[in-house]
């Protein structure tokens, strides 16, 4: 459906009325074709794999960084309100101002990328592992505590599987934000990978290169999203008796 | 294990007014002994139990368990609440292990020994199941094998069957004599049905409301059967029901309007006679 109105705005502006120019506005078969041809140059599959491992590093990393700056909070008490509204503000920030800071202080490579791509998601993570913390219900803390269940083996057991459902809502915004950073950062850095497949359509002229990554890099969104969180998101659902239709 | 409760006392403030939420209140509970708590709802019960169990710390007072003082939350004293507290993520057979698990017990002892407690509540067919797909009765069968299972010495249970049906409500109340019998657990529960607390106690004690206080004790020692056939057991449900109407209708009359009273003269009934039994705890 959505292919039939880009092929009609296509045949309409750019065929008919001429209002738009060709170099501006790709045909769908265009970018099917240079997709087609991207991925059987073999530099598709390329930058794919190296963006996907920035995005994997950077991710993991700011999960990491994400638990244990939201237990952080949660344990200092008394600046709870001011650090979250601190983190608040930083997630407001988009993460590619960072840039300017991780070349310098990493220079132009990798390890800036993966920076912006931690910066990106890790203060989203905090502020859904303190919410999802402090949204448990008291009831639940108590039978816990009563069972005896104290430290290290309370995380363990208790908050994590707990807030397991709030965490992997938080985790499915925080991998998009990511992405959208990772992009961004090889788009400006220009390392091998999908954002600087994308500008280098840009520098060719190529509109139809600069749309195929761009469908390129929703796809995998999407993907991801199906595969991965999707999944576990049923999982838990099953457990927790939280799905609507299961067929039973 | 022998319990004692010595002055304990609450307040909740609020900005325009404190309000005290017990005052002084102290009674023993025997080694093996079932004792239950009475009273309208917003009388403390709650906070009691809370305090007991160690999630709250009392403005005064003290509770003592074998004489050892309980400052916290200790694992000798279990909690059997209203919504269950099942955890979700877990399967029945593992949340009866779970508090094992915690206490570093080796997974072949647990495993037999929550099985030993699940035939006890006769849910072992359902071992597998995960808590949404039991019933209430269940549910609730799962959380007793729980706390016998932690090898708790006191079980607290607070309103544990007024979410369940009538004809559940009875069956549970029945097993559950029959597990006190066989475990000798310290048992103290709270409700606000009167046939429940003369069906199953040693003792029942009456709490008035604001403050919160136990205004009268009852010794259940009545012979022959507990049920409404037996006019022994007819005659004490009425005595503490009256006991309890007064607390009732003074809980009422601070909630509802100023014109508010019970009609005294229904056309079949005396309307008191319901309310100590029937009415849901509003919460």
């Amino acid at each position: 459906m959505l292919l039939l109105i880009w092929e009609l705005l296509y045949l309409i502006n750019v065929d008919y009325l001429g209002i738009w120019k060709p170099y501006c506005f790709p045909p769908p078969l265009a970018v099917a074709e240079k997709i087609w041809q991207l991925a059987t140059d073999g530099i598709l599959l390329i930058a794919v794999m190296q963006s996907m491992k920035r995005m994997v590093i950077g991710f993991g990393i700011s999960l990491c960084l994400g638990v244990v700056i939201g237990l952080s909070i949660l344990k200092a008490k008394d600046m709870e309100k001011s650090l979250v509204s601190l983190l608040m503000g930083l997630q407001t920030l988009p993460s590619i101002c960072w840039l300017p800071f991780a070349v310098l202080w990493f220079g132009l490579n990798d390890q800036a990328i993966i920076f912006v791509v931690v910066i990106g998601s890790t203060f989203s993570m905090a502020l859904t592992v303190e919410s999802a913390i402090k949204n448990v219900s008291p009831v639940y803390i108590k039978a816990a505590k009563m069972l005896g269940a104290k430290g290290l083996p309370m995380y363990i057991s208790f908050y994590i599987p707990v807030t397991l459902p709030a965490i992997v809502a938080g985790m499915k915004q925080a991998w998009s934000f990511s992405w959208r950073a990772l992009m961004a950062g090889e788009m400006l850095v220009s390392a091998v990978g999908l954002g600087q497949v994308l500008i280098m359509g840009r520098e060719l002229a190529d509109i139809s290169q600069v749309v195929a990554s761009m469908v390129v890099i929703v796809a995998i969104g999407l993907l991801v999203n199906r595969l991965v969180f999707e999944k576990i998101e049923y999982g838990i659902r099953r457990k927790w008796g939280t799905l609507i239709n299961d067929g039973e | 294990m022998k319990l004692i409760l010595d002055g304990l006392s609450k307040e909740f403030r609020a900005k325009s007014h404190n309000r005290v939420v017990l005052d002084d209140v102290g009674f023993d509970i025997r080694s093996g002994e079932f004792v239950c708590l009475i009273g309208p709802s917003g009388c403390g019960k709650t906070t009691l139990l809370n305090i007991i169990a160690g999630f709250e710390k009392p403005d005064r007072g003290q509770v003592l368990l074998d004489g050892k003082e309980i400052t916290g939350v200790a694992t000798e004293i279990s909690v059997i609440f209203q919504d269950y507290a099942l955890f979700p993520w877990l399967n029945v057979l593992e949340n009866v292990e779970y508090g094992m698990k915690m206490s570093g017990i080796s997974r072949a002892a647990r495993r037999e020994k929550a099985l030993k407690y699940l035939k006890m509540v006769h849910l072992t067919k359902h071992q597998n199941a995960y808590v949404h797909e039991l019933s209430g009765g269940m549910k609730q069968r799962v959380a007793i094998a729980r706390s016998l299972a932690s090898d708790a010495s006191v079980l607290l249970m607070d309103e544990p069957f007024a979410a369940l049906d009538y004809q559940t409500r009875r069956i549970l109340q029945a097993e559950l004599q029959n597990i006190w019998q066989k475990t000798g657990k310290t048992m103290l529960l709270v409700t606000h049905n009167v046939e429940e607390a003369v069906l199953l106690a040693d003792r029942v004690f009456v709490m008035s409301v604001n403050p919160g206080r136990i205004k009268k004790e009852y010794r259940i020692d009545i012979p022959g059967n507990r049920h409404f056939g037996n006019p022994l057991f007819a005659e004490m449900v009425e005595k503490i029901l009256d006991e309890l109407m007064v607390e009732v209708e003074k809980a009422a009359k601070e909630e509802y309007d100023s014109d508010w009273h019970l009609e005294k003269n229904g056309i079949r009934h005396f309307a008191a006679a319901d309310l100590g039994i029937a009415v849901p705890d509003k919460r």
